[in-house]
């Protein structure tokens, strides 16, 4: 039986989307918890939990992200489930 | 990353011919009309008369003891009502637990005639394992396991399915490391002797995403290509590759394998 692969697949690379603001979705939300590999659980004001990691220019500037910040998240319109967050209230 | 010793192994070979005896019991059945649930029951009778427990019963919620996978099907469909028709291709996927080691294998099979530029990817898929078992020599690197199997396929001009991979198996179904059906050679862990992975190449007939069904299991080509996938049970020896699941790889019999300790097979 066949193992899923961790992590999202890499859609092929002519439809790979940019880390840019091209099909995406930006919406708030609140952190409910840290998880592994800088990721967190976040819940969205319009209601569902999606997994979202730290957007390469927050780490840059070394923005950290606590439970119960309220963010930013950009979600790709590829994966509802997953996002980045791009901003910390 | 869990290393067995040679008394493991050997367990895991018992295992191995258990699923494999399995599988030539439900292979014999194939035909046109039978049904998938039909093969998942001579599936189930042949492990459990052998002393073994099907490995993939209640494994994450999954169903049955087989994964029937029909058509564009991937891996990982329920066993059911479908019939099989003259035309369609079906992968067989099989575990088994045996004295608390697991073994794992499948095939795809024509049913009555099937295109030829479908058997030709089958044959391709075959080969793409076989070179990647090939490839699984103490001292590589896992990489070289996972470029061996892609070169096989995309040279033979089809699709390495990205979205699922083989794994290590053992005391657990599913262990480290992830066994991907595409990388570069000499990248990725070395594989030492005591290390047993199951490689399993899933391939399409053309290019395509793998989508999972709402049931959250049955994996299948979002362009509606056929698909193929080939699995062994693969013990990385210091004598090289001991293909548990192969005829021959672990003596014919349950009974030859327990007296023989085992046969190291091509």
């Amino acid at each position: 039986m066949a193992r899923k692969r961790s992590g999202p697949p890499r859609p092929p690379r002519e439809n790979r989307p940019e880390e840019t603001t091209q099909d995406t979705i930006r919406t708030e939300g609140v952190v409910l918890e840290a998880r592994p590999n800088t990721t967190f659980l976040v819940q969205l004001d319009a209601g569902p939990e999606i997994l979202a990691h730290v957007g390469g220019k927050m780490r840059r500037h070394y923005i950290r992200i606590l439970p119960g910040d309220r963010v930013v998240v950009e979600i790709s319109t590829y994966d509802p489930e997953k996002g980045r967050i791009v901003y910390r209230k | 990353m869990m290393l067995k010793r040679q008394a493991e192994l050997e367990v895991m070979a018992e295992a191995a011919v258990i699923n494999r005896e399995a599988l030539e019991q439900v292979e014999r059945a194939i035909a046109i009309g039978v049904t998938t649930g039909e093969l998942n029951a001579i599936a189930e009778d042949a492990i459990v008369s052998r002393g073994g427990k099907p490995a993939f019963k209640g494994y994450n919620g999954f169903p049955a003891t087989l994964c029937t996978s029909v058509n564009e099907v991937v891996v990982h469909g329920f066993p059911g009502d479908r019939k099989l028709q003259d035309g369609d291709v079906i992968s067989i996927d099989i575990g088994t637990f045996y004295r608390g080691y697991a073994a794992d294998m499948a095939r795809t099979y024509p049913v009555g005639t099937v295109p030829v530029e479908t058997l030709r990817m089958l044959d391709a898929t075959e080969r793409s394992l076989t070179a990647g078992i090939a490839a699984a020599q103490p001292g590589s690197r896992l990489g070289d396991v996972s470029a061996a199997i892609q070169d096989v396929v995309e040279k033979a001009g089809y699709w390495v399915v990205r979205e699922f991979v083989g794994h290590g198996i053992g005391r657990e179904f599913h262990e480290a490391p992830e066994v991907p059906n595409f990388g570069r050679v000499g990248s990725g862990p070395v594989l030492r002797p005591g290390l047993v992975l199951a490689i399993e190449p899933m391939v399409a007939q053309a290019r395509t995403r793998v989508i999972v069904a709402d049931d959250d299991w049955t994996a299948f080509t979002e362009n509606g290509s056929m698909a193929a996938h080939f699995e062994h049970t693969v013990a990385i020896t210091a004598d090289g590759p001991w293909v548990l699941t192969q005829h021959g790889g672990a003596g014919a019999s349950v009974t030859a394998a327990l007296t023989s300790g085992g046969v190291h097979g091509a």
